[in-house]
């Protein structure tokens, strides 16, 4: 079976030369068939697009690709034993930016200092940018 | 401190105060916010606000909350063991157990709802108590209430702590200050209701302990263990000998690895398993967003050993089913945590469930189901 291309749009050249360095860097290094069903640290996410660590430019670029509808961006809660107990969506953390905090999932207290709580992961949407 | 004496709410809120405070106590709020919505309440950004907003309430919504503690009671967040029962003669358990049932006693007379901790500092408790006894065509149901030192971990202020300790000593403020995240942990006494389940058609009992999510707050295992003997014990005074005949669950891994496995929809997800591989290396695998089985990681690998002659051993399931009665509640969570040394015995034994985030018995009936009907 031939494997799917992309069928992304360029970010604008605004996004400066980096992001655009990592899109393309990102189409050419993945094919969508090899991303399906697995999530993607920030860490990993770049280096899908051929970065050894995350700077702002993969941030910028994942935040493209997500606006695209291409990943799906969700966050693990880190609980106070340090483990990864709950999910949340990309809503429910930009309510909680609003508000300023973020509703412990186990006790329902408002926590204030959750931004260092929360770790992105991203999820390849199926499939229509393919 | 308990939710109902921290403001002066208004009476139609007093009213409900007992329910509040046994669901806050109880549920994990994400499981409780599903629950409040789902009897027509407002949903506030936390515990206090969302009390803080509860509109005039009806004797419907009242009585919701009131089944909602009775309901929980028996299915909410519970380690599990289960027995094959010698014999289906179940009146004469009961009316033992109705004879145990001390109607002068605080924790009876507090059922269903949950005391605080100080007034569970006020009761002397040495052993589990029957608080109430229930019996429908398919179970009975035996109550009986303790109270459980939980660990509770709290993220503390830091620079109210640095501060603190900044007059003692001057390093261990730095030392705070330049911390990541400091947690302190608390011990707290949480009222708990363990269950003596007896399935009449299965002819099974199963003793359910209160574990709390055991997250936040947590017991240890040696803990739950203590806990399981106490109900025991306690029941060995109504019929003795009766529950020994302890049911190996280890067989319903593999059946529940493939659960749903030909849907397209699966509405079970399997989000963690581990297993020995053929080569004898542990592999873990945990997904909290989507199914561990549709990652290629875990396709790969199963393939790989397809191609081998011995297969995997499986030791440890985590499985989300979501809720039948409630369709905006969390997945319920069944658990079977088995170790490595387990995969690795020659006749692998495990005795223990757990049930997590689940509201309604009639859920965790048929979330139990699954693992009995897997058992050959």
């Amino acid at each position: 079976m031939a494997s799917q291309k992309w069928e992304i749009p360029r970010p604008d050249q605004r996004a400066g030369l980096g992001v655009l360095d990592c899109f393309e860097e990102f189409l050419r290094r993945n094919e969508p068939d090899h991303l399906r069903n697995r999530e993607y640290s920030l860490n990993q996410f770049a280096q899908l697009c051929g970065r050894a660590e995350p700077d702002d430019d993969t941030l910028n670029c994942a935040r493209y690709l997500v606006s695209q509808g291409v990943f799906e961006v969700f966050y693990l809660f880190l609980d106070s034993h340090g483990e990864f107990s709950e999910t949340y969506s990309a809503r429910e953390v930009e309510d909680a930016e609003q508000v300023g905090s973020l509703v412990d999932p186990h006790t329902g207290n408002e926590l204030s200092d959750f931004r260092t709580r929360l770790f992105p992961f991203f999820a390849l949407n199926e499939p229509k940018h393919t | 401190m308990p939710l109902y004496i921290r403001a002066p709410y208004p009476f139609y809120k007093e009213r409900v105060m007992k329910e509040i405070f046994t669901l806050k106590s109880r549920l994990q709020w994400r499981v409780a916010s599903a629950l409040l919505r789902s009897v027509g309440l407002p949903v506030g950004h936390g515990w206090e606000k969302t009390v803080a907003k509860f509109p005039e309430l009806n004797k419907k919504i009242e009585k919701d909350l009131n089944d909602a503690c009775r309901n929980h009671i028996l299915c909410g967040d519970k380690s599990v063991r289960a027995y094959r029962l010698k014999h289906r003669e179940y009146s004469s358990i009961i009316a033992k157990a109705n004879m145990f049932l001390d109607k002068s006693s605080l924790l009876t007379k507090s059922y269903p709802y949950s005391l605080g901790e100080e007034d569970l500092n006020d009761v002397e408790i040495n052993a589990p108590e029957f608080v109430f006894v229930n019996e429908d065509s398919e179970v009975v149901h035996l109550v009986l209430a303790s109270h459980k030192a939980v660990r509770v971990r709290e993220t503390m202020d830091r620079e109210i702590l640095a501060e603190a300790l900044g007059q003692r000593s001057l390093a261990l403020a730095e030392k705070v200050m330049s911390s990541h995240e400091v947690i302190s942990v608390r011990i707290e006494q949480r009222h708990a209701y363990d269950i003596i389940c007896i399935h009449k058609e299965r002819a099974i009992a199963e003793v359910r302990i209160d574990i709390f999510g055991n997250s936040n707050p947590s017991l240890k295992v040696p803990e739950i263990e203590e806990a399981h003997r106490s109900i025991l014990n306690k029941f060995n005074d109504i019929e003795e000998y009766y529950l020994t005949n302890q049911i190996n669950l280890y067989p319903a891994i593999n059946g529940l690895l493939h659960l749903n496995e030909d849907q397209e929809d699966r509405r079970a997800r399997v989000t963690r398993f581990g297993y020995l591989g053929p080569t004898g290396i542990c592999r873990e695998e945990r997904k909290l967003h989507g199914d561990v089985r549709s990652d290629p990681t875990h396709l790969a690998a199963l393939d790989a050993h397809k191609d081998d002659s011995a297969p995997v051993t499986p030791y440890d399931i985590e499985v989300q089913f979501p809720g039948s009665v409630l369709v905006s509640q969390p997945y319920i969570a069944l658990a079977l945590h088995g170790t490595e040394t387990l995969a690795r015995s020659e006749k692998p034994d495990l005795g223990e469930m757990t049930v997590t985030k689940c509201l309604y018995e009639t859920d965790f009936r048929a979330v139990t189901a699954e693992v009995y009907n897997r058992l050959k």
